[in-house]
């Protein structure tokens, strides 16, 4: 038996559920904060539906005015002292998150080219020759989509940037996906961001521009 | 009260999927020193993201029972 934990919210937040396997989701106090909780038999498995519900919890939490802070899926305790106990000296910095964060959502910007970042040695290249001819082509398509990236982030930062709190830019390219960024952005100013992303599709034809969000601020907690 | 805006168009169904198992799995607070993220009955401490992928298939097409 124990708690998994979603978020940490303003204590005054009623918790939302149901939570994973259809838990009821409570708030353990730490005053002037909470933590959003499901009490399970066994340590909930990492599913996409487990990983569905964690996302969902944390959402309920969001509204105009606030902010949850996002848990990553995982954090796992034997009942709600050990909680107490494991969090207590955090409570001042999760306030001041708290604040920093309240009135933000987090939105996703994924840039994907129209062919695969590498090609894949073939294992069964026939000599040396060929085994080094793909590695070759592979490191120059490598290189390619590198310089590309560079590119694409200075586009997304002169589209985006002025609508932005903060960005975080995921590592890679990786398979198709020339760049991901994570962008901070206040409700405020969600209508401009929208209307600067819809010339992101022209700015950076041919390659695909994928949008998401709004998401709760996972990227910006760390 | 008002809850989240409008979302906003998005991608193919694989893209929003790790889009959502990325924030979920490998972003936010950690409270405790090691998350244990346990896929298919195994342990792990890291689960990169494509191994994710690949097992959270795999849990699909082997069709795991209840969330416990």
């Amino acid at each position: 038996m124990g708690l998994h934990a979603y978020c940490v919210v303003a204590e005054q937040r009623i918790p939302q559920g149901p939570g994973i396997g259809g838990a009821p989701v409570h708030a353990v106090p730490l005053s002037p904060v909470a933590v959003w909780t499901s009490e399970h038999l066994h340590r909930p498995v990492a599913t996409v539906e487990a990983a569905r519900t964690h996302d969902a919890v944390i959402r309920a939490a969001l509204d105009e005015r606030s902010t949850p802070v996002p848990l990553r899926f995982g954090q796992w305790f034997e009942d709600a002292p050990h909680l107490v106990a494991a969090v207590r000296d955090r409570v001042p910095g999760w306030c001041a998150l708290l604040a920093e964060l309240a009135g933000t959502v987090e939105m996703g910007v994924r840039v994907t080219g129209t062919a695969p970042a590498a090609a894949p040695v073939p294992p069964d290249a026939s000599s040396g020759t060929a085994y080094m001819h793909a590695l070759l082509e592979r490191h120059h398509a490598v290189a390619t989509l590198q310089a590309r990236r560079d590119e694409v982030l200075a586009v997304l930062r002169h589209t985006l940037g002025p609508q932005v709190e903060r960005e975080f830019i995921e590592p890679g390219p990786e398979g198709d996906s020339v760049l991901s960024v994570a962008y901070l952005v206040r409700r405020a100013r969600l209508a401009r961001y929208r209307d600067a992303l819809a010339s992101l599709h022209e700015r950076l034809a041919p390659l695909r521009v994928h949008t998401t969000g709004p998401w709760p601020p996972y990227s910006f907690v760390a | 009260m008002t809850k989240l805006p409008e979302p906003v168009a998005g991608g193919p169904d694989e893209y929003a999927l790790a889009d959502l198992v990325t924030r979920v799995i490998d972003r936010g607070v950690i409270i405790q020193g090691d998350v244990t993220i346990s896929v298919a009955g195994i342990d792990l401490v890291y689960v990169g993201l494509s191994v994710l992928l690949s097992s959270v298939e795999t849990l699909r097409e082997h069709r795991p029972g209840p969330d416990r």
